[in-house]
């Protein structure tokens, strides 16, 4: 005796329209179980592992870094317009309290891509004249980066971000 | 695999498994065999008429003589013959009369769209902002005039003004004095210096450079020219060397500009773009138009 055949011929269970919501709602829950899986398999990692404590010690990490804090006044020029795959100039400036250039030992250029860690990437800034920075940077993806460029001087590291917009040809 | 054939006559390759299961000699379909041949066609006939096959250091040339190099010239030239037609217009034409056109104005703005990324950008920013020690091009605050005239001149031959540095010149209660009225003077749009600060500006020859009411005017000429040595606007709240304010100031009154005795002097220099040859007359020219209309030509 087949599987149909052993169905009680009053079973709602012989009717195809319930057999065929029954097979949609598997389906629904197939689907919102394998998207659940590969959001938890292919996470691009965002998040800090240890925010709690990164959080506690926000206070005294602000403070600290107020008190050290040369009074530099560091400026981003990255072009308006920025193109996919197109290779811009991205430069910074950096002058003291008083005006003056100055130049810390290393400027490095950051690319965060919020949605993909992934395509993250950094390039080293060289320095193209006193306290001028420079750095070619093409952006391999369309829509939101999130820039910054930061500046090491001794043990500190001071830095400027900007969200930038990268838009087709 | 059977020792002997099973199944003679059949068209097998004699090599049996299973007692049955054996190989045919059928020939590949003929769509798949027209196929084959169309390849081989296609290959001979792509390297008789294309460069393909690498000969030494060339590829063999192909009887079309097609390369990417030449199709990429022949655009180029394609560019350059549109291009023409209006560059052979501005060549005869003033900075300000292709400002009075709206089409060639159009086209010399975008023309100098490049020369502008490729000779100013670095020190005055994508956007003509300026950065911190380099001036902004897209205000009207002009420390050598903004008009045409004036911009051709400052991209030709350059700028480099100066200012002697007073550290041996005035005390030290003058040097304060003088910084924070700079300062006043800059929040309150030249309206709100000290009275003592006015007096050193006065007497200590501040005016022979900053004009006697210290916007950096020296005489205003009919047509809206000026004469200026380029000494700064005290007047107008923007600061030639950011961040601005007191340290900024006192730190220009001590050690001056462009001095090249005193290594801590401010380095103000605008390179000679026309006179170093870096830049032809046409190229000035458009870059004239493109940073009047930044915003605050005169």
């Amino acid at each position: 005796m087949s599987l149909i055949e052993r169905i009680p011929h009053d079973s709602a269970f012989r009717s195809p329209w319930v057999l065929g919501w029954i097979g949609l709602v598997v389906t629904v829950l197939a689907v919102n179980a394998t998207m659940v899986y590969l959001a938890f398999a292919t996470s691009p990692g965002l998040v800090n592992a240890d925010y709690y404590e990164r959080g506690q010690n926000y206070e005294q990490t602000l403070l600290s870094r107020k008190a050290r804090a040369p009074q530099w006044t560091i400026e981003a020029d990255i072009p308006a317009a920025l193109k996919v795959d197109k290779s811009e100039w991205i430069r910074v400036f950096l002058v003291d309290k008083a005006g003056q250039p100055v130049d810390p030992d290393a400027v490095t250029f950051y690319a965060y891509r919020p949605s993909d860690a992934g395509q993250d990437f950094s390039i080293p800034m060289t320095r193209e004249d006193r306290g001028r920075y420079v750095a070619k940077a093409s952006f391999p993806l369309i829509g939101v980066w999130d820039t910054l460029i930061a500046v090491h001087s001794g043990e500190d590291e001071y830095s400027i971000g900007e969200r930038v917009s990268v838009g087709r040809y | 695999m059977a020792e002997h054939n099973p199944f003679p006559g059949e068209n097998n390759t004699g090599h049996v498994w299973d007692d049955n299961l054996r190989e045919l000699k059928n020939p590949p379909p003929r769509w798949w065999m027209l196929g084959l041949w169309a390849s081989i066609l296609w290959v001979v006939g792509y390297s008789l008429l294309y460069p393909s096959w690498p000969v030494g250091q060339e590829p063999t040339p192909g009887i079309l003589g097609w390369s990417q190099m030449k199709e990429y010239q022949e655009g180029m030239a394609q560019v350059e013959a549109k291009r023409a037609k209006f560059e052979d217009q501005i060549k005869g034409m003033s900075a300000n009369e292709i400002l009075a056109d709206p089409g060639l104005k159009q086209y010399t703005l975008a023309s100098a769209k490049v020369l502008f990324g490729d000779n100013c950008s670095a020190c005055h920013g994508s956007g003509g902002q300026g950065n911190p020690g380099y001036p902004v091009l897209a205000d009207d605050d002009w420390l050598y005039g903004g008009t045409t005239a004036k911009i051709a001149e400052s991209i030709a031959i350059g700028r480099q003004g100066a200012m002697t540095p007073h550290k041996d010149i005035l005390t030290e209660a003058e040097i304060d004095t003088l910084a924070k009225w700079t300062v006043q003077m800059a929040e309150t749009n030249g309206e709100g210096g000290s009275e003592e600060g006015w007096n050193l500006f006065k007497t200590k020859g501040c005016t022979a450079c900053h004009g006697q009411s210290g916007n950096g005017v020296l005489a205003e000429l009919p047509g809206g020219n000026i004469v200026t040595v380029g000494a700064a606007n005290l007047t107008d709240g923007i600061w030639r060397f950011k961040p601005g304010g007191y340290e900024s100031a006192r730190y220009t009154i001590v050690n001056g500009v462009n001095q090249p005795s005193n290594p801590d002097a401010r380095n103000a220099v605008m390179p000679a773009f026309g006179q170093t040859g870096q830049l032809t007359d046409q190229e000035i020219k458009k870059l004239v138009v493109y940073v009047h209309e930044l915003g605050g030509g005169q």
